[in-house]
């Protein structure tokens, strides 16, 4: 055996020879990253995108289709046809009630403009064809003098409803030279154009007392709430009408 | 020469965009189409329930209606008109005004001077009375025919005083209307 402390050799003394690794630097395949993740981004967010689609958002719009079909189910057109029906019957009779005139408060004011001197022979009275919104009154008229004609069309000029006189002829029948008290005739042909809103029809005013058999009526001065007990109805109607116009 | 590996990754990628461009942004499209489905969906029942509940209000408002006031608003503006109805009443009008011999003539129906601008689309119907008598009875006559629960009209009135009799001859033309649906020319059905 060898003595190890008896060394002459001159090859240098080494320990047990050792595996040394090298240094290799750590290399990092960024390109494989970043294709993993874009692989499976868009396989996530395909992924994801078919299910909120499917599940989700058809299923809303499904719900709102069955929704809308439900609302219009519930619409009524037979309701809505009645409802327009008695619509227009109000607004037609409101318009009618509207136009209508009272000629009885248009001939008392024309009898209580006419002077004593004067006779009316003749009175004709038509709603304009042209003009729905006026009365024209033609009225022949006898009257002894030409101041009384001139007296009575003041009168009628300072009457509010038949303030709008029109003298359109003037016949003068000169007296007879053997009658001893000149009796002139002057015969005068008015017009008058009267508004049909100055005459307006209120409704009835009127009660009958007696039966039909034995007629005969009051004229009492109405109430207001009178007035609307004897009415037609139509104060009440006339006011659905007015709200129905409103709302629809 | 490519490595196995980079061929990988590359074919990674170039799938990966396929998926985004084929399938992805269409869906997206897509979705975005849907839910600007839904919210016109909305918009419309949001109408509809309008529509729906505006009807509603609009029918019970009607229904609460009295049964009276709507009998009055028939008789007011019926559906059409009776003319022998309405000649009678004339004749029972003229009768109770005092007036004797009333001859009540109906004369069509016609468009005649009276019939306003707004109900024009009425019906008319048109009759004409002739009679002898006093002032008196015809202002009687005027009170009464305000009296009637539906319109009388007078549209024309002739009053000539006979000189032989010292009574007035009246001719008077009178209309009344019904109520007229309008024409439809375009319907709407759901």
């Amino acid at each position: 055996m060898i003595d190890p402390s008896n060394n002459n050799s001159f090859i240098p003394k080494h320990g047990p020879a050792k595996f040394k690794r090298a240094n290799v630097a750590k290399q990092v395949y960024v390109f494989s990253i970043i294709s993993y993740i874009l692989m499976f981004s868009s396989l996530l967010s395909a992924g994801g995108i078919y299910l909120y689609s499917k599940y989700f958002v058809e299923k809303q719009r499904d719900e709102k289709v069955v929704e809308l079909d439900t609302a219009i189910r519930v619409f009524s057109e037979a309701d809505m046809q009645e409802v327009l029906d008695f619509d227009r019957r109000l607004q037609q009779a409101s318009d009618k009630f509207e136009s209508s005139i009272a000629l009885g408060t248009l001939f008392k004011a024309f009898e209580e403009a006419t002077i004593e001197a004067v006779q009316i022979d003749n009175l004709k009275v038509e709603r304009d064809n042209t003009n729905d919104e006026v009365l024209a009154l033609e009225a022949t008229l006898q009257t002894d003098s030409i101041d009384s004609a001139i007296f009575q069309r003041g009168v009628y000029k300072s009457n509010e409803l038949v303030g709008s006189v029109v003298i359109t002829g003037l016949d003068v029948e000169g007296a007879d030279e053997n009658q001893s008290d000149a009796n002139l005739s002057q015969v005068i042909t008015t017009e008058f154009i009267v508004p049909v809103s100055d005459v307006p029809y209120m409704g009835s005013r009127l009660r009958f007392v007696d039966g039909v058999g034995n007629p005969s009526y009051s004229t009492e001065e109405s109430t207001q709430a009178e007035d609307v007990e004897e009415s037609t109805g139509l104060e009440n109607a006339n006011n659905t009408a007015l709200d129905n116009q409103e709302n629809i | 020469m490519i490595q196995k590996g980079l061929f990988t990754q590359i074919g990674m990628i170039v799938l990966s965009i396929v998926i985004v461009f084929t399938y992805v942004k269409p869906e997206f499209v897509k979705i975005g189409e849907m839910q600007d489905e839904i919210s016109v969906y909305n918009e419309e029942i949001r109408k509809v329930d309008s529509v729906n509940s505006q009807l509603a209000t609009l029918k019970s408002k009607m229904d609460s209606t009295s049964q009276e006031n709507k009998r009055r608003l028939q008789i007011y503006m019926p559906d059409s008109i009776d003319e022998l109805n309405v000649m009678r009443d004339i004749g029972i009008i003229y009768t109770l005004a005092g007036f004797k011999n009333a001859i009540v003539k109906y004369d069509g129906f016609g468009s005649k001077s009276g019939s306003t601008k707004k109900s024009s689309q009425l019906k008319d119907s048109v009759y004409s009375v002739e009679v002898e008598g006093d002032y008196d009875k015809l202002k009687i006559l005027f009170d009464l025919l305000e009296m009637n629960h539906y319109p009388i009209e007078m549209i024309e009135l002739d009053v000539t005083r006979s000189e032989e009799t010292g009574l007035l001859s009246i001719a008077s033309s009178f209309v009344t209307h019904s109520f007229q649906l309008p024409e439809v020319n375009n319907v709407t059905k759901f």
